[in-house]
Order: C-alpha cells, then structure tokens, then sequence
C-alpha cells in the first residue's frame, strides 16, 4: 500500500522504494497526493556580499532572523508539486517537476524563469539534493554559474527539519534557511 | 492621430476591465451599501465618454464644435478627480484597482499630450462637423460608444436603488434576537463570507454568543455590531472561555482568480492551513469544542457527467476535487480528538451576494447564456437552506462526517440559464462554447463548464425539509426581494 501512495507522487516516482529509507515525517512531505499544510518555524541567515542581499530580496525572503514563524503548503496533481513557504509572512513559490534524465532528479523552477536539475539522494537516512544543472528561461547555464547547495531533510523530534544552504563559489554564501515544521499525518 | 486612437482604445479596454472586474466582480459597487456618490460620478463619466467615443468614431470637429468637445474631455477630468476623492473617502481600493486607475490616468495624459496641439489647431478653424469613416476605428469607437452609454445608464439606476451609507450593516439588518435558555458560544471563522455573514446572523437571532474571526475586523463590526466578538487571531480567545462549536467557513474565494500557483498555494493555505489551525487550537483547549462544521463543496466529486451521486460516490481528480479532498481530510482529522466532525459539500449558493450577484448583472442587461454545452449539473443551494444545513449541522448529533448541502432538485446550466432569464424577462443568447472559457480562464474554466449531479441524500434521510427545493422557488424568492427590497440587497453584500 506504501509503495503504490508513494509511487503516485512526484517524489515517490523519483525514488521508487528508496523512499521507504526515510523516517515518516519526511516520507509524509514528499507523499503528498492532493494538497497539505503545515506550520513550524525557520531561521535565516543571509550572506555578507551584495549579491547575497539582492538574490534574497529578489526571490522573496524576509530580512534574517529566528524562529520566524513559516507555514508550507504542497498542492500536488501526482507528476508535479507547487511548494509555497511562508517565511515570516513573506510568500516563496517554487513547482516541482520530474527531471528528464534517467537518474533520480528533479527540476525545480523558481520565479525569472531560473530553474535548477537537482539530483535526489539518500545518505544516513536523510534526502539530500545536488545541484546538477541550471537554466535561465530554458537555457542551459555554464558550471560556473551553478549555485552551490548545501540541502538535507530529516526527521527531528517527530517533525520535519530541512536545511538548505545556497552560495556561490566565488562570494560565498547568498541564502541559508533552516527550520522545522510539524508534517503531521 | 493613429497613436492618439491606439491609447484611446487602450483606455476603453482598460476602463471596461475596470468596471467588469474591479467594479462590478471585486467590489460588487452597485450593490455597496454608501456607494450612491461613487457610482453618480461614475454614471456621470460614462454618459461623457460615450459622445467622445462617437466623435472620435466618426465625426471631425471645428471652431466652436471642437471647443465644445474639449469642454467635454475637461469635465470628464474633473469627474475622475472627484471620482478619485470619493474612493479613498468610501471604501479601501484593492491594490490592482489602485494599479488600474493610474494606468488609467497616464495613459489618458498621454492621449491628451498627442490629442491637445491637434484639437487646439481645430479650435481655430471655421466651426463645422463633418462625418468622417476612420475604418476600423470608427466601428471599435461605436462598440465602446455602446458600451459606455449602457454602462452609464446600469450605474444610474444601481446610485437610484443604492441605501443610504449613515448606517452599519447590522443596523439596516434589523436583528431581531431572541432569548435563548441554553446559549452556546460558537466561533465561526470566515464569519464576515457570503455565507458565514447570514448563519452568523442567524445564530445571533436564535440568541447564541457568537465569535467571529476574520481577517478584517472593521467589517466585522460593520456587520454584526456588539452582537458578535470580532477577532482577528485565535489568541484573543482566552484559555478559560467556553467554546462549544466551531464553524469553519475561511477560505479564498476559488473563482477570484485564474488558477496559477500561487493562486492555488493561496486556496489551499487559507482553507486546509485555517482548518489545522483551528483544530491545533480546539485541541490545546482543557475543554474541546463537541462539534466542527466545516465547509467543503460538491467539486470534491470532480467532473461527473450525468451520474448521481451521493456522499459514498468516489472523489473526482481535478484540482477543485484534490483541494476538497485535502479540507476535509484535514477537518476529519477532529474525529481524532473526540470532536464531532461535519463536511457540508454545498453547492453553488444562491442569495444576495455569491454566484447570482456575479449573474444578475449580465442577465439583466440580456447578455446572459449558458456555458459550454449547458448539460453539465449544476447543484445548487438556497443560502436559507445553506443556514438552515449548518444550524442542523451544530446541533444534530445524527450527522456526522460528509453531507452534501445541496438542493434535492438539480438543474443542468441551460435550465438554470433559462430559468434566470426567464424570471428577469430578459433573453438568453446562444452558450458560448467551452473552447473559448478554456482559452481565457483555463484550468477556472471547469467551474462553469463541467458539473456534477449531487443528491443530498443523507438530508433527505434524516428528514431534513428544504425551503427552496425547486430552483424556481428559490428565484422567485431571491429576485422578488431583489426588486422589492434595495435595502436588504445592500445590507447582504455589506
């Protein structure tokens, strides 16, 4: 019953029966069939260049901070997922496809039409992404422009915790978020 | 003057856009109560745009004839200006109308920048009108000419009908509350809605406290007075409070707008967010609530053609059906801390407000048909019989998890058009097809041209009695107090 719930999801597509590695909270975020909301907290931490300040402001994160009071919301039709956080009452929307390549990844599109391939990996329990491509507008980015991502989900204290790193090679880090949600049943 | 023409009919599409989606879809103008002043000058400005259309459609004017024209553009300036004054000083202008209106205005600048040096070398020539086709222009002109003047003519009559604005909502609805041996505190969220506004009313008359929460405090006041406790955050409700029953009406409305992403990230967070908030809350509470009713509505069932279907017919796949279905799992969720838990799936709520008065004005003006090919089901509700539902469903203990709240007789789209313009004593034109709702609204588009025939069957079986089972009941009720009664017509659209 499991695998069959987790197969008609984005994700569960994605990572067959390596999804049942994951403890529930994260197997119940990534299971969503219809649409879910939930509600924690996050703490923000921007990096100390300009670019840092401008990328954050312009894909909608609210200024630094803790326990900022978030709230995500998954709305799913099986093949894609919307991800809407709100951080601080500060919306970011992101959708959620399957990726092309045979591998396990996916692509996720953020506003300006930039989008990233993340290649999708469990090590120790835990669903990490790496970054493996990036396109602007469909058009395909050399390497060196690929952001680097620090990004892990896991369960902690019966929630959801994820923690995403972003940076670039050459100015450090742009954005970290990291907080925890209650995934709930 | 070509680009004198191209931001006139910019202007026209732009103020069209303005009147039918802000005005009329958003605002609800004609229907606001204290909107008399606004929509005169509406009335007014269009009643001038529509011999400036006609002029710049087929006439050329000299000398004193186009001194008098400039006349007009100058008058309609100042009506704008007013109009300007009088929106900020009656109402909260939504952003994308405060957008709209300064497009609007600098884009009538920019016409006027091109059209002034021309109209002033006019001025000075010998006085004379002479008629003149522009081709294409003059017949888009006329439609806009047309437009206008109908317009004007529909803002007049909704300023003559319009009640006065001295008094609150709650105050023109006359109350009448009665004593109650056993009063329960019920907290409605979503109470200040179409529909939450009339049970909330209702459960106020049958003497119970009600709490409202809503986003909008004021509108709260403006509606039930210290009748009700408005609060905006369920933190305002102290820990040693009794709750008895909590209804749940919160929720985006679903055709407020195209179905992009965030559009459905926001109808989900406000309907299946505000539900797991209130039951977090219900469960933190010593003593829980004993009853949660929470609206859903029939498009759980998706697209279903003709096939009846009652509470036990499977779920459909659409995006309205996986929204309902994420409601309502998230409110059976109740069940697991000892609360009782009703999904009312209603149907498409007729009253003095909702879907007919987004209807009414189309139908009225003869415009109205029918969607698609107008055998999809449309289920359908008295909004009396809607309260009458959530009041049965408070108290009711037999009811218990999903219930369709539906009229026992369904209509498909073309009866219900049919009948609409019948009553109205207006025509009804040829549907307009799928393809071209699909085309514009896209993915909304399954609201109005797919339907399902939804039974109320498990009403019916506890011997529930609808006061409106038959559509034509229900319009003649509706449309009957409409033309009688402004007061009540304003007093419902707050």
């Amino acid at each position: 019953m499991a695998s069959c719930l987790y197969g008609a999801t984005l994700m569960g597509g994605k990572l067959g029966p390596t999804l049942q590695c994951f403890d529930e909270s994260v197997r119940t975020m990534h299971a969503v069939l219809d649409a879910k909301v939930v509600f924690g907290y996050t703490d923000i931490d921007c990096g100390t260049s300009p670019l840092a300040g401008l990328v954050s402001w312009l894909f909608g994160f609210p200024a630094p901070g803790r326990a900022l009071p978030t709230a995500i919301t998954v709305v799913s039709d099986g093949a894609c997922e919307i991800w809407h956080r709100r951080f601080a009452n500060q919306p970011i929307l992101t959708r959620l496809e399957p990726g092309r390549s045979a591998q396990p990844t996916i692509v996720e599109r953020f506003r300006f039409g930039v989008a990233f391939d993340l290649r999708v990996l469990e090590r120790d329990g835990r669903l990490r992404f790496e970054v493996v491509g990036m396109r602007i507008f469909g058009i395909p980015m050399p390497q060196w422009l690929w952001p680097t991502l620090t990004a892990e989900e896991c369960e902690e204290s019966g929630g959801f915790r994820f923690d995403i790193d972003i940076g670039m090679r050459w100015t450090g880090r742009l954005i970290r978020y990291h907080g925890w949600v209650r995934a709930g049943g | 003057m070509e680009v004198a023409y191209t931001l006139l009919a910019a202007q026209g599409i732009l103020g069209a856009w303005d009147n039918l989606w802000n005005h009329e879809y958003k605002v609800g103008l004609a229907r606001r109560a204290g909107a008399r002043a606004e929509l005169v000058l509406h009335a007014l400005r269009a009643a001038l745009y529509a011999p400036v259309f006609v002029v710049f459609a087929w006439l050329e004017l000299t000398g004193w004839y186009a001194a008098v024209f400039a006349g007009l553009l100058a008058t309609e300036i100042a009506i704008t200006l007013l109009d300007f004054v009088e929106e900020d000083r009656s109402r909260e202008l939504p952003a994308n109308e405060r957008v709209l209106h300064t497009v609007l205005a600098i884009n009538f600048g920019a016409f006027l920048a091109v059209l002034v040096p021309q109209l002033w070398l006019n001025v000075q020539q010998p006085t004379a009108a002479v008629v003149m086709d522009r081709g294409i222009w003059s017949w888009l002109f006329s439609v806009f000419a047309l437009g206008t003047a109908a317009w004007s003519l529909r803002d007049a009559i909704a300023a003559f009908r319009n009640s006065p604005p001295d008094l609150a909502t709650w105050q023109r609805r006359q109350l009448a509350v009665r004593r109650c041996v056993h009063p329960k505190v019920i907290l409605v969220a979503g109470g200040t809605g179409f529909v939450g506004r009339h049970l909330c009313w209702r459960l106020i008359e049958k003497g119970h406290r009600v709490i409202v929460l809503a986003r909008d405090r004021a509108k709260a006041v403006d509606l039930f007075g210290s009748y009700a406790r408005p609060i905006i955050d369920l933190k305002e409700i102290r820990s040693t409070q009794r709750v008895d029953a909590i209804v749940n009406l919160a929720g985006e409305p679903i055709a407020g707008w195209w179905w992009t992403a965030w559009r459905k990230a926001l109808l989900v967070e406000s309907r299946v967010g505000m539900t797991r908030m209130l039951l977090d809350w219900a469960q933190a509470r010593g003593v829980k609530p004993a009853v949660l009713v929470n609206a859903s509505a029939v498009g759980w069932y998706g697209a279903r053609g003709d096939e009846p279907l009652d509470e036990s017919a499977h779920g459909g796949d659409d995006f309205p059906a996986r929204l309902c279905r994420a409601w309502e799992r998230e409110a059976l969720v109740g069940g697991n801390i000892g609360i009782r838990v009703v999904t009312l799936r209603l149907g498409l709520v007729l009253g003095h407000g909702g879907l007919l008065a987004r209807l009414l004005p189309t139908f009225g003006l003869g415009l109205g048909a029918p969607f698609g090919r107008g055998n999809q089901w449309m289920p359908w509700i008295h909004i009396d019989d809607a309260v009458d539902i959530f009041a049965l469903a408070l108290r009711d203990v037999r009811l218990s998890g999903q219930v369709n709240a539906v009229a026992p007789q369904p209509v498909t789209n073309r009866q219900f058009s049919q009948l609409l313009a019948r009553t109205l004593r207006r025509p009804l034109w040829p549907a307009i097809p799928a393809v071209v709702l699909r085309t514009v609204l896209g993915e909304l588009a399954t609201l109005f041209v797919d339907g399902q025939r939804v039974l109320p069957v498990k009403l019916i079986g506890i011997g529930h009695r609808f006061r409106h089972p038959a559509l034509s009941s229900a319009f003649s009720d509706l449309i009957g107090r409409e033309g009688s009664t402004s007061l009540r017509t304003a007093s419902d659209h707050g």
